[in-house]
């Protein structure tokens, strides 16, 4: 019971202290509905003594009733979609309104399922969140037994006297004030909890990505280093060569210093990618694409083409977004097949929270045992003289998707060609 | 029993000048063998699987983890499907600038590794190799 209470004063505080970053939207919504609670709190105490000394407007009273009932569920609705799902949050909303229309049109039955009501979540609640639906389900049962009864001991229809009402409604408020209690620390529990798995696991990841990150760059930093090393020391150690092989030497030197130059130049492009210290505004993604299009016309001429849906206003850095379509699109054309004509169809759809986009080709496709690590930095899955670069292109393209909180990933077209999909987080 | 001498070397590495420099290398020991170089694991395992006399079979393949297309690990992998008649006196060891501790430990879990080394190559290191395991290797 100690137990009980103590999770139960604490669920309501770490509501308000939540994990939600500050400053943003989501802490600025639960200040708000923190100090509604209060308010609904302080009104409880208030308010019962008034109406039972005034004994007979149990008409308002039980407006407010379901008002608060109703206010209640509006305010946690936000998080209790997120935690549940659209359908539940409707399910149990529904549930909640029918619940309260039954028990004010018909006496007697309800001081059961007010018990009920109360008691079931004391019972449940520790076996878990889903048995916020319980009472709910309750209201489900009310809905039937009303239609059953064609209607006629909905709300208002049938006369019920003053003073068993004024009482029903009394035991109602408290027991709207226990359960938005439970329910409150029951949502801010499950939401508390999940948000926290979810951001180590994002961390443990970032921390991976990272460790990796650093072993390839570093990796691949040294190899043109150790390639001058040694062809120093093959210098120093042949004092009789040829003016050609001096030659040829000097220029393997010059050759590696140069590519250990681009290496530094994208790394140092790479860290700067998707900043979220970089400014970020509304941007027509469709006037983007029509920008890179006209540069792919000027650059390479007709033998691309690139289909563009109707695209997104995004809020975003406008170098993270040309940056990511441009690679994600010159992709393609470097890996289309020679003796066709490159056609990049860019697609886009809602999917929840995300805007979604597919960019797909009819290219060579992506093959072999190690076709997964095409994001990774520096890894490439051609020979540099099959096709030259530095192997940066598509890790410039998840850097910034990951920057928008969205995922990129590919799906080989089984007559060839390479579908990319990416999602970024609806902001705006 | 496994060869005193070493015949033959394969060469796995995707860039050229490294294959360039290590075949320097190897021909500054004035050890009497064989040097075939080959710029990925797809194209040694056609080598390991050729019929083809003419190309020696080689007694060390040193062989470069970060490659594109095939990476020594998939090259590996397949090298131990190998029949026996393919894969006999032949002795492997990884010679890449990788030092990811992962990339160590997974190496030393694979038998037929016997050695990891971290580039580049050095005629010492490469001496001390051959005087190990081929000590009765010919000179030029």
């Amino acid at each position: 019971m100690v137990e009980y209470i103590r999770r139960f004063s604490q669920g309501l505080f770490s509501y308000a202290e939540s994990y939600i970053p500050a400053g943003s939207k989501d802490e600025k919504f639960l200040l708000r509905s923190n100090f509604i609670t209060l308010f609904v709190y302080a009104l409880v105490p208030i308010f019962i003594p008034v109406f039972l000394w005034l004994d007979a407007p149990w008409q308002a009273l039980s407006t407010i009733g379901v008002a608060l009932t109703a206010y209640m569920v509006l305010v946690l609705n936000k998080h209790f979609r997120r935690a549940h799902g659209r359908v539940f949050q409707l399910f149990i909303f529904g549930g909640w309104l029918f619940y309260y229309a039954w028990v004010f049109g018909e006496g007697s039955w309800a001081h059961y399922l007010y018990l009920a009501y109360a008691v079931i979540p004391l019972i449940t609640f520790p076996l878990g969140k889903w048995t916020i639906y319980l009472p709910a389900f309750a209201g489900y049962v009310g809905l039937f037994w009303m239609v059953e009864s064609d209607f006629t001991n909905f709300p208002g229809i049938l006369e019920v006297e003053a003073q068993a009402n004024l009482k029903l409604i009394v035991i109602n408020l408290l027991f709207i004030w226990v359960f938005a209690n439970f329910w409150l620390y029951n949502r801010s529990n499950v939401i508390f909890e999940e948000a926290t798995i979810r951001a180590m696991e994002r961390l443990e990841q970032k921390n991976r990505e990272m460790e990796q990150f650093v072993h390839i760059a570093s990796h691949d930093l040294q190899e043109p280093l150790k390639t001058i090393h040694s062809f120093v020391e093959l210098a120093k150690d042949e004092p009789h060569k040829s003016l050609e092989e001096e030659q040829m030497y000097l220029n393997q030197i010059g050759e590696a210093s140069h590519k250990m130059q681009g290496l530094i130049r994208a790394l140092m492009h790479h860290s700067r990618l998707g900043n979220p210290s970089k400014e970020r505004h509304l941007l027509d993604l469709n006037v983007i694409l029509s920008g890179i299009q006209k540069e792919v016309r000027q650059n390479i001429g007709d033998s691309v083409s690139i289909k563009v849906s109707e695209l997104p206003t995004i809020k975003a850095n406008e170098e993270d977004m040309v940056t990511l379509f441009e690679e994600l699109i010159y992709n393609a054309i470097k890996f289309s097949k020679q003796d066709q004509k490159t056609e990049i169809d860019i697609r886009f759809s809602l999917k929840g929270r995300f805007f979604f986009f597919e960019v797909e080709d009819n290219g060579i496709g992506i093959d072999g045992p190690n076709a997964t690590t095409v994001f990774q930095i520096f890894r490439r899955l051609h020979h540099a003289d099959q096709y030259p670069g530095l192997g940066v292109g598509l890790a410039y393209a998840r850097k910034i998707v990951q920057a928008y909180e969205g995922d990129i990933s590919f799906e080989c077209k089984k007559q060839g060609g390479t579908v990319f999909y990416f999602t970024l987080l609806n902001n705006s | 029993m496994a060869n005193r001498s070493l015949q033959s070397i394969l060469l796995i590495d995707d860039d050229a000048m490294v294959q360039f420099l290590n075949k320097k290398l190897i021909a500054k020991s004035r050890y009497a063998v064989e040097v075939v170089g080959v710029t990925g694991g797809k194209e040694a395992m056609e080598l390991m699987q050729s019929d083809d006399h003419n190309i020696p079979r080689p007694c060390l393949i040193l062989l470069d983890l970060n490659m594109p297309g095939w990476t020594g690990w998939d090259f590996l992998e397949r090298f131990e499907n190998l029949s026996q008649s393919q894969k006999e006196h032949c002795t492997i060891m990884i010679l890449s600038t990788s030092e990811n501790p992962a990339d160590l430990k997974r190496a030393s879990r694979i038998p037929l590794v016997k050695r990891y080394i971290s580039k580049p190559l050095s005629t010492g290191l490469l001496e001390e190799i051959v005087q190990e395991r081929w000590p009765e290797t010919a000179r030029l």
